[in-house]
């Protein structure tokens, strides 16, 4: 066994609106001794409805993955101090599992195994399939572009320190 | 209109056509059949 985790993923009153994964124990190793870790997924997709269970957009698939991504990387740890323990890493390495799990959700084969259509049982077809793999960098460098602009405001904004300073 | 504007435009454009898009795929994701995706990454 190497560790608990809990997928938490539909909404309610007061819950955290957003989708993240939380490591609630981190593990550590004492004298040989081991405390498993524990982790959450909390994430807040569409309840089902009449007829219809929770459907997920491939986008939401996409980030279901990413953050269990988090949450394997907490369950496979095997560090003995809790402080290194999991997702507790150098900031430029936390998200590197999440996004092999995500780029798991644009490989043809993958989709093929995780996708059920929730009527027939049938998987995503090639069609689809290759539709969206071949999209997937659509307007990418719009969004980069607007990605550095934000980014260039806030530094702008916040390294402005002479009142004289034009922004 | 500038070219970074028309960019923009087409891409807004281009996530409503997305959207609609989107459902079809929908139905091929139950949140509950990816759970047990994730079980078998899991196991």
């Amino acid at each position: 066994m190497l560790g608990h985790f809990y997928l938490d993923l539909y909404p309610r009153p007061d819950k955290f609106n957003h989708a993240a994964a939380f490591p609630l124990i981190k593990r550590f190793e004492n004298k040989g001794v081991v405390l498993p870790p524990a982790a959450a997924m909390v994430t807040n997709f569409g309840r089902a409805e009449k007829g219809k269970p929770s459907l997920l957009m491939h986008a939401e698939v996409v980030t279901f993955f990413h953050e269990f991504g988090h949450v394997m990387h907490n369950m496979c740890t095997e560090a003995k101090f809790s402080g290194f323990s999991g997702t507790s890493v150098e900031k430029d390495f936390v998200e590197m599992p999440s996004q092999m799990l995500e780029n798991w959700m644009w490989q043809k084969d993958v989709l093929k195994k995780v996708s059920k259509h929730y009527k027939t049982g049938q998987p995503l077809p090639d069609n689809m399939i290759e539709a969206k793999i071949k999209n997937r960098n659509n307007f990418q460098a719009t969004k980069t572009l607007n990605q550095i602009m934000l980014g260039t405001t806030d530094l702008l904004l916040y390294s402005a320190s002479d009142k004289k300073q034009q922004i | 209109m500038e070219s970074w504007d028309l960019s923009y435009i087409n891409m807004l454009k281009e996530k409503d056509e997305n959207k609609i898009e989107e459902e079809k795929y929908k139905d091929y994701f139950p949140a509950e059949n990816i759970k047990l995706a994730t079980m078998e990454i899991y196991e």
